[in-house]
């Protein structure tokens, strides 16, 4: 990428506002703002994770940024082997990432111990898989399932949870009941598996991931084996937790139903938050999507592959600097258009050209 | 969670895995308490089988000097109650009370020579003198009375006695008669009764044997022998008796109670006879000396040697087939751990520490393992045989083996699990894992080394047995599986190349398959290494001891039968023999001793025609070179032999014959032409000869009959024999039943992999019988190449411990050096044991229930 000069003679020389090297360029980042992700409920901060076995490497997450607020409700999304997977482990507490920083409600996911990592999943995190079956215990009753967490929680039996509020079976049974009622499924507390439902089967493995009031809960495809209509009821119990509870959803989706309902939709590439759609109701009662390229705390930008491609770009480009804009071009012809150009950013991916939005 | 629902849930796998606990457990208890009561049959046989004089504890004086106090049976008594408290503890259980069994004391008078029987002059015939405990309830009188007090005649005592009522008759003594007996004391005895034995078959009376019945004795240079009666006396001639210094003996016999010998008491029991023959003298003080005449010690110390044989033999085998099955129980609590997988993770992922999964898995196998191995404890109790310690500890050990194996697989839900991706696979193994190897084989081989290098430790006698010797075999499996392992895929891939060129498909995959199949599925289908080679090392052990057994009987023979005669034998008496039927062949010869001029070392001399000889061995183990004059290995460097004797002969060896000589003996042995001196020896070659019809053939008075079949069921006969013979084919049955549930375990383990890439293939047009044969061609060739590395395995384990089993004690004292060349039981075994796993494998994939292809391709999806 090179970076070339805005044409008008007052425009100041580019080499007197960016430091000279990308050091510089880091420690002033960090001089002039907050701390990244300060306040946020959920921090990942240049997160790689790298598999390695005898002779065989593989990179799942590159440097990933996300930053999820208490309460929010998210989707992920990403193409198949993006690091959707991979990054859902790492929140999990499953897996632990190469390097960066993972956080979650205050906890850092690197640094845990095995008691601390125990006590995440008891306490901070719950989980909903994409298989139906996955979810549950084939041999116990759906209220058995819900109850089983927060006996683990509850250490040995007969004891005093010292994480939940239920501290008696009693108490166990009746957060059961209240948490199946809360998602529609009640009527399902003395079934197992077999004879419910796949949607039923998924709101009840909602009820379990529950069931430890647990602050952030990740469900993996929640709604991939269901059909659409059953998928509206699982998305809709999710959100009534999400709602109802405050809990923090992260919900990895192909789904365009949920990506399209979630107030922020966050994109995976290659290991890399890409971009993302914010939705807020506009004055006329509309839902108004916006699709923002990321850009990364030391200023890296993933263009959208389609974008790169209707160019041509290849390996280095063009960007200029305007007043309320970066331009971006292909390298042979970046610099004849852009002279052409009436330096106005463009919002869309028309033929010629790029430019962001600063 | 409730194991029991998880038990439940998996009732099928739960169902195979007790099995396997209980067949573990009743095989690992009851095969040492049935092996036990049988070395206890043998030793209870070896006890009956010997004479009581030998068994029982004989405690012998003579008195040098006539004592100064008179001789009572309280004396008697009391020195018996002595002897009795000097006893070890160790032998109070064994022996029995006083009047019961053999116990009993008695005073014997010998050396009394017949001067004169009611003034009728006798010759060469004896009347010795005897008193014994307990007689008078065990005799009949059928004349006279009991003997009474002794009298007067001519000065010197005159002793009543009663005389067995046949010793009497042969004698020509009846009740009434005076006789006068010489010796250097004036003595005289007067019969006052006859009696007979109540129970003669009373081991009392087999002490006793010289009084019931007339010994013939016949002395040195003595052309007629003589003739030894006994005449009992009553308790008022003792102090006589005692009087009577000279040739008078003295015996107190404590009768040991056979059945309660037994081999666990053995150890102790030779100790304590050591320790109580040096107690006797000290007991017997004074100048009469005194000693213990026994060979119990030396029977149990025989019987002792043998079962150590015996138990490292079945310690290797039951060890081995203890390894194995503890491999299968390993695979079922495998399959048992992968079916509860899905659970036990999702518990896990609920927040379950893993402690709790250790727990949960751990009860679960328990609660399968616990009882079943109760079971096979329980079922071992209506095995025969004492109960040991290791019948307590064996199924202990299994159970707790099982408990330890499921809490072993909690490690696999242990997380996070760094850098490990179930899509990314290994594709060599880690440097650490190979240097473990490796040291494993070097171990192994540098062990075997040493074992054949130094033999067995010399302290075998105290510690009982060798750790090498069990150690070295389980060494030398693990390496060979070991290589097995990492090599296999080589031959297969050479394989694969050529199945390549066909152009069927089905050959090319499943061989592929078969190579690429990870090491821990080929592991499963290891287990029948060690199943074949422990099955392939008893045969193998099996025919060497029946080869040995046949050669050492040969040896002992020297033919298919020998008539030994000290009367000549007359060509006719040869040609009765050879008209019995099934004889088909006779050769004489004479034996004599005879005396080598150079150092007057005596030599056995068999003058023998050697061709015909030979043909009377024909197909024996026996070889006989081609040469008229052979000698014995030990006359070898001695060149030209000078024999003196009569006549003086002068022979040049031709050759030598290794064995023959243990026809006499194992001394020197010259077989040379015939003299023309009339044979004594009579060599016959047939079929189905019997000892009793030579005899009576040959009609020779004192001639003796040996045959090969008498001498061969001899050696075999043995209870420990059997009990080994009976033990291998137990352990090798056992083994063909694991190695067969252990490749189906494995078959059912993999299943779920294997069917989602036959899904795959079917999807691609694979049909059903193409996908049978790609499962049998995938599984066929780990179960060939394991059962060739089993069988060859097999076959050098005998000759690595070869000093470490020592197989003589079963063979007549003959050593098992080589091993039988006929390969056809070890074959067999190995290939039968393939061919079964491999239609266990055809069976599973023929009858195994298959998912529609549609459900199939779908789970694979999913990653279920």
């Amino acid at each position: 990428m090179t970076v070339s000069r805005p044409t008008e003679p007052d425009a100041p020389d580019i080499s007197d506002v960016l430091p000279s090297s990308l050091a510089e360029l880091e420690a002033e980042a960090v001089r002039h703002s907050p701390a990244f992700g300060e306040g946020a409920h959920i921090l990942c901060d240049n997160l790689v994770r790298i598999y390695k076995t005898e002779g065989v490497e593989v990179v799942a997450l590159q440097g990933l940024d996300l930053l999820i607020d208490a309460g929010e409700l998210v989707a992920v999304v990403g193409a198949s082997g993006s690091g959707k997977s991979t990054l859902l482990n790492v929140l999990s507490g499953l897996d632990v990432p190469t390097a960066g920083v993972a956080r979650v409600a205050g906890v850092d996911l690197l640094a845990m111990t095995a008691r601390d990592r125990l006590r995440y999943r008891r306490e901070v995190v719950g989980f909903v898989w994409q298989q139906t079956a996955r979810n549950l215990l084939p041999y116990l009753t759906a209220a058995e399932n819900v109850e089983l967490p927060m006996r683990l929680a509850g250490g040995r039996r007969g004891r005093p949870s010292r994480t939940t509020p239920q501290a008696t079976r009693k108490g166990t049974r009746a957060r059961a009941g209240e948490l199946l009622e809360l998602l529609g499924v009640g009527y399902c507390a003395r079934r197992r598996p077999g004879e419910m439902s796949g949607g039923e089967q998924q709101r009840v493995a909602i009820a379990v991931a529950l069931a430890n009031s647990p602050q952030v809960v990740l469900a993996d495809e929640p709604t991939g084996e269901l059909d659409s209509e059953t998928s509206e009821e699982v998305f809709a119990a999710l959100r009534r937790a999400n709602r109802e509870l405050g809990v923090t959803m992260v919900i990895v989706t192909h789904d365009t139903l949920v990506s399209g309902q979630v107030d922020r939709t966050i994109g995976i590439r290659d290991g890399r938050t890409s971009s993302e759609t914010l939705r807020r109701a506009s004055s006329d009662g509309l839902v108004v999507a916006e699709e923002y390229a990321v850009l990364d705390r030391v200023g890296r930008l993933q263009l959208p592959r389609d974008f790169m491609n209707e160019l041509d770009m290849e390996r280095r480009v063009r960007l200029r600097l305007e007043n309320d804009h970066i331009g971006v071009w292909p390298e042979e012809t970046g610099g004849r258009r852009a002279e052409a150009g009436d330096g106005a950013g463009r919002a869309g991916g028309e033929p010629g050209g790029a430019e962001d939005g600063a | 969670m409730n194991p029991w629902t998880l038990v439940r849930v998996n009732r099928g796998v739960a169902a195979v895995l007790g099995l396997l606990v209980l067949s573990a457990c009743l095989l690992v208890a009851a095969l040492p308490k049935v092996t036990q009561s049988a070395y206890d049959e043998a030793l209870r046989d070896t006890m009956a089988d010997s004479e009581p004089s030998r068994t029982d504890l004989v405690v012998s004086s003579r008195r040098r000097s006539s004592p100064d106090i008179p001789l009572t049976p309280e004396t008697l008594l009391g020195m018996e109650r002595r002897f009795r408290e000097a006893l070890p503890a160790e032998l109070h259980p064994v022996v029995s009370p006083l009047g019961t069994g053999g116990s009993h004391y008695g005073v014997y008078k010998r050396e009394n020579p017949i001067i004169s029987v009611d003034g009728e002059i006798r010759s060469h015939e004896y009347l010795d003198l005897g008193w014994l405990s307990d007689s008078a309830r065990r005799v009949r009188y059928v004349a006279g009375r009991p003997p009474g007090p002794p009298e007067k005649l001519d000065g010197g005592p005159l002793l009543e006695v009663a005389l067995a009522r046949k010793a009497a008759e042969e004698m020509q003594l009846s009740v009434g008669s005076t006789v006068l007996l010489g010796g250097l004391e004036k003595l005289a005895a007067r019969v006052s009764g006859l009696f007979e034995p109540l129970d003669p078959a009373n081991r009392y009376w087999a002490h006793n044997v010289a009084v019931h019945q007339v010994m013939k004795v016949t002395k040195p240079g003595a052309d007629i022998p003589d003739s030894y009666a006994t005449g009992l006396v009553s308790d008022a001639s003792l102090p006589e008796l005692g009087r009577l210094y000279r040739d008078t003996t003295y015996r107190w016999v404590i009768g040991v109670d056979g059945p309660s010998v037994t081999t666990l008491r053995a150890p102790e029991l030779v100790e304590a006879v050591r320790a109580f023959r040096g107690a006797v003298p000290v007991v017997i003080d004074g100048p009469s000396p005194g000693s213990l005449e026994t060979t119990l010690d030396d029977l149990l110390t025989g019987h002792l040697a043998r079962l150590r044989v015996a138990e490292s033999l079945l310690l290797l085998v039951v060890g081995g087939l203890l390894a194995v099955a503890l491999g299968v129980i390993a695979l079922a609590v495998r399959l048992l751990a992968e079916r509860m997988r899905h659970g036990l993770a999702l518990l896990r992922a609920r927040g379950a520490s893993l402690a709790r999964i250790a727990a949960t898995t751990t009860a679960t196998v328990s609660a399968v393992a616990v009882p079943a191995a109760a079971a096979g404890y329980a079922l071992s109790y209506a095995m025969p045989g004492p109960v040991t310690p290791i019948v307590h500890l064996g199924p202990l050990a299994v159970a707790a083996a099982t408990a330890l194996l499921a809490a072993g697989h909690a490690v696999t839900h242990r997380w996070p699990q760094t850098d490990r991706r179930d899509d990314v696979v290994a594709s060599r193994p880690s440097p650490r894992r190979i240097t473990a190897e490796v040291a494993v084989v070097v171990l192994a081989l540098a062990g075997t080394y040493l074992l054949r290098s130094r033999g067995l430790t010399t302290q075998v006698d105290e510690r009982g047995s060798d750790p090498f010797l069990l150690l070295v075999p389980a060494g030398l499996t693990l390496a060979v599986a070991l290589v097995v392992v990492r090599c296999y895929p080589y031959p297969l891939r050479l394989a694969v190349r050529l199945a390549g060129r066909l152009r069927p498909a089905v050959p090319f995959l499943g061989l592929t398959l078969a190579a690429r199949a990870r090491p821990a599925a080929t592991l499963s289908a290891l287990i029948l290494l060690p199943a074949l080679a422990v099955a392939v090392f008893g045969a193998v052990i099996s025919g060497g001891l029946a080869m040995a057994q046949k050669t050492s009987a040969w040896q002992q023979v020297g033919a298919r039968a020998r008539l030994d005669s000290y009367l000549p034998v007359l060509p006719e008496t040869v040609e009765r023999i050879r008209r019995l039927p099934g004889v088909r062949s006779a050769v004489t010869a004479r034996r004599t001793i005879a005396m080598l001029s150079t150092d007057r070392q005596q030599v056995t001399l068999l003058a023998i025609d050697v061709p015909a000889y030979r043909a009377v061995l024909r197909d024996g183990p026996l070889v006989l070179p081609d040469a008229p004059v052979l000698i014995s290995p030990d006359l070898a460097d001695r060149g030209t032999l000078q024999l003196l004797g009569t006549p003086p002969r002068t022979l040049t060896p031709g050759g030598v014959v290794t064995g023959l000589s243990r026809v006499y003996g194992g001394g020197p042995l010259v077989l040379a032409p015939p003299d023309g001196s009339s044979p004594n020896t009579v060599f016959v070659d047939g079929d189905g000869l019997d000892a009793r019809r030579l005899l009576a053939a040959a009609g020779l008075p004192g001639a003796q009959v040996t045959t090969l079949d008498d001498v061969l069921a001899d050696i075999v006969g043995t209870p420990f024999t059997a009990t080994i013979e009976r033990a291998f084919s137990i352990v090798t049955i056992a083994l063909a039943g694991y190695a067969l549930t252990a490749v189906f375990v494995a078959l059912v383990t993999g299943g779920a992999d294997r069917a989602g890439a036959l899904s795959h293939l079917r999807a691609l047009g694979l049909s059903q019988a193409q996908a049978r044969r790609l499962t049998v061609l995938e599984i066929s060739p780990m179960i060939v190449l394991t059962a060739v590395a089993g069988l060859l395995l097999g076959l050098a384990l005998p000759a690595v411990l070869g000093p470490g089993v020592d197989l003589s004690a079963y063979t007549g004292g003959l050593t098992v050096e080589a091993y039988p060349a006929d390969l056809t039981v070890p074959v067999l075994l190995a290939a039968g044991l393939a061919a079964a796993a491999v239609l266990g494998a055809f069976a599973y994939a023929a009858f195994g229930r298959g998912r529609p292809l549609g459900t199939a391709l779908r789970g694979l999806r999913g990653g279920e």
